[in-house]
């Protein structure tokens, strides 16, 4: 049987421990769900010389004094997991700062290597360190690496090959001396470093992204830009496979099930259910692939955090700290992340405000619906309008930070410190393998929650079957609930109303409930006949042509006017939309998805956080304000559209 | 002695004293904001809720109030 060890990474934060679990497992990284304080940590497995290597990815923290939560649970697992050894990586251009952290790891028994990140840049600005010098003060292995080289991988991994065969605890170190005095007292003797005042690349850039108007200029053209490639260059790709679910997989699965001879009922489940709602479902990848990678691009670069120091001064005047904005800006990409990353918040006022105003950011899942309602009704405006949701969600979220920090949770932000990374060059494995991880969480819940969805309510719509949609369960329960909704004015449409229920599970399901339901309504045409392999061709073809389409959109919305792309948007969903929704209409309902709970994960996260009664108070703001602003919005634009 | 944010940016300066309770002191400790750190301002302005400094190669902001704790001398 192989031998299985645990090896907790640990380190300052931006110091590449991310980056070192990636060299090290490559394509192994996984998401695991952590028991007690359930948060999403890395952790990946590898196998080594016949022995399993599980590698767990904790928090980045500058000491174990516990004041924080990050800080509390690295402390936590280190204290009371089960581990074999700490891998503590440090920046070298920062030795004596990490150190704080190293002479707190010492004081435990665990064997333990330390990996010295950095170090060309070290030894290239004239440093000296003497690593064996510095291996014999502390009592442990030093290694010096640049962590995303994939020559570091060999190294690392045999010598914690080497140290967890030897099974000797190593000698408890206690520097009863003043840490930092003794930090001091072991450099002296090992470390020499240039007097020279070097200003680096990150000061030259930061003399723009940290200016008070040109990097507020920046921020915006940034954030522009992300979101307008993000639109741009995905919507080929969603057409492509949209193309293909609905022609080549629908037409070639109906010739098949035709072929088998199967019942009316299924051949129904089987193309209305579950090819329309998935399929509709897995359109949204490609957006959700682009969103993600821009993010992560901004969070690698280490301009997230610049981002953070500028919007201090702004997000103060609705009393929330600048390093607010990082998990709000993370809830955009998806809120249950940025539920958990209010953590980082120092004042439990503040993560209560930042978690009651989350569901306002208008989270990847809720884009969909936007692309769809804004692209039908408002084809030549699709950006500006999605863009003004976004932006409507940022308000509503400033009205009610500004009315719960004045009246609710009054305490004045104390945050103390945001650090600001050097600049790096994101690699392409750090951010494949944050958009991979993202992606393919979406689509385990594409392909259990959200598809149990659909197939739901492709039950509720063809029950009883041969009834026809107008007499199904979902039309009936809709019927009923939908008065509700007549002053927003979609309540008329029971689809709609269905398509509200499956939303308030996830977001992604809404396309995909209506998918269902207006699957029922329309008699698609099928062919009867397939050239299976000239049609696979084709799509191959189709694919390609959708790749050429994205970089030209890509470039075109870097450069406006290079080229030009026709879309086709007239497909099926969208033409049954525009049978049950006016502009105005759809405004109304994209406006109530924004404002609402996003999903039931985002429940979960915030009641684990906050607890039952906390997540009733966001509830009750985030649907009031829903109903509300619909309200406001469809009773005014009436007056002046009717 | 004066105040951290007293000094104007690229100003060099040494620590000479951190007062506040002590959760602030741990704080700044942790991060290496200790006596006899030197430290450069990069970033200093009244208009500003943040004061950004540069201690080794680390960038750090630290919020005015905490600043006026940090005692310096110009070096």
């Amino acid at each position: 049987m192989n031998k299985e060890i645990t090896v907790a990474i640990v380190g300052n934060p931006n110091v590449g421990k991310t980056a070192l679990i990636n060299t090290l497992a490559g394509s192994h990284l996984k998401i695991g769900n952590w028991p007690g304080v359930t948060v999403e940590k890395k952790e990946a497995v590898l196998e080594y010389k016949e022995t399993i290597i599980r590698l767990v990815d904790l928090p980045g923290v500058y000491s174990l004094s516990s004041t924080r939560q990050d800080e509390i649970i690295t402390d936590n697992f280190l204290h009371l997991n089960k581990y074999d050894l700490i891998i503590n990586v440090i920046d070298a251009n920062n030795i004596e700062l990490n150190l704080n952290l190293t002479t707190q790891l010492l004081e435990s028994k665990k064997p333990m290597i330390m990996v010295i990140n950095f170090w060309k840049e070290f030894i290239k600005q004239g440093n000296i360190l003497y690593i064996k010098k510095l291996s014999k003060q502390l009592n442990i292995e030093i290694l010096t690496a640049e962590v995303i080289d994939k020559n570091a991988k060999e190294i690392i991994l045999e010598s914690i090959y080497t140290i967890s065969k030897k099974k000797i605890p190593r000698p408890i170190t206690i520097f009863k001396k003043n840490r930092h005095e003794a930090i001091q007292l072991i450099l002296v003797d090992v470390l020499h470093t240039t007097k020279k005042r070097i200003k680096s690349l990150t000061d030259r850039i930061d003399r723009i992204f940290l200016h008070p108007v040109l990097g507020i200029i920046s921020f915006i053209t940034i954030f522009y830009f992300m979101f307008k490639l993000t639109y741009d260059g995905s919507a080929p790709f969603i057409d492509w496979i949209d193309g293909f679910f609905n022609g080549f997989i629908r037409n070639n699965t109906q010739i098949l099930l035709n072929f088998f001879k199967v019942p009316d009922v299924l051949q129904s489940f089987i193309i209305n259910g579950l090819i329309a709602g998935v399929g509709t479902v897995m359109t949204f990848i490609p957006l959700m692939a682009f969103l993600y990678f821009f993010i992560s691009l901004l969070e690698e670069s280490g301009y997230i955090s610049r981002v953070a120091y500028l919007l201090d001064k702004y997000m103060m005047m609705i009393g929330l700290p600048g390093k607010a904005f990082i998990p709000l800006l993370i809830g955009f990409g998806c809120n249950v992340p940025g539920v958990y990353a209010t953590r980082t918040l120092e004042e439990d006022n503040d993560k209560k405000i930042v978690t009651s105003i989350m569901s306002f950011m208008s989270c990847g899942a809720k884009l969909p619906i936007y692309i769809l309602f804004s692209s039908v009704f408002f084809p030549k405006y699709a950006g500006f309008v999605a863009i003004s949701l976004y932006l409507l969600g940022i308000i509503i979220a400033i009205i009610w930070a500004s009315i719960l920090k004045k009246w609710v949770y009054p305490n004045k932000s104390e945050s103390l410190i945001i650090e600001l990374p050097e600049y790096h060059l994101p690699t392409t494995r750090v951010v494949w393998n944050s958009v991979r991880l993202k992606i393919g969480s979406f689509i385990h819940r594409a392909g259990t929650v959200i598809t149990a969805v659909v197939i739901l309510i492709w039950a509720l719509t063809n029950l009883p079957y041969g009834a026809g949609p107008e007499k199904s369960i979902l039309s009936n329960i809709s019927k009923t609930v939908s008065p509700v909704f007549m002053p927003l004015g979609w309540g008329h449409s029971w689809r709609a109303t269905a398509s509200v229920v499956p939303g308030f599970l996830a977001k992604e399901a809404v396309i995909g409930a209506l998918a269902t339901t207006y699957g029922i309504k329309e008699n698609h045409q099928s062919n009867t006949k397939s050239e299976f392999i000239s049609d696979l061709a084709i799509q191959g073809v189709s694919l390609k042509d959708a790749t050429i389409q994205s970089g030209k959109m890509i470039i075109s919305g870097i450069i406006p006017g290079v080229f030009s792309w026709e879309k086709d948007n007239d497909t099926t969903l969208i033409t049954a939309i525009k049978k049950d929704f006016t502009p105005l209409t759809a405004i109304s309902f994209m406006i109530f998805n924004l404002l609402l709970m996003s999903c039931t994960a985002v429940m979960g996260a915030i009641k684990h956080e906050f607890g039952g009664k906390f997540l009733l108070i966001t509830l009750a703001i985030t649907g009031g304000t829903a109903y509300t602003i619909s309200f406001i919005v469809f009773q005014i634009g009436r007056l002046f559209v009717l | 002695m004066n105040s951290l944010t007293n000094f104007a940016p690229k100003s060099y300066v040494n620590i000479q004293k951190i007062s506040g309770n002590n959760m602030v002191k741990k704080r700044l400790s942790g991060i290496g904001i200790v006596e006899k750190t030197n430290v450069k301002i990069l970033q200093n302005s009244n208009n500003h809720s943040l004061i950004l400094i540069k201690i080794g190669n680390r960038r750090i902001a630290i919020r005015r109030k905490t600043g006026q704790n940090i005692l310096v001398k110009q070096i």
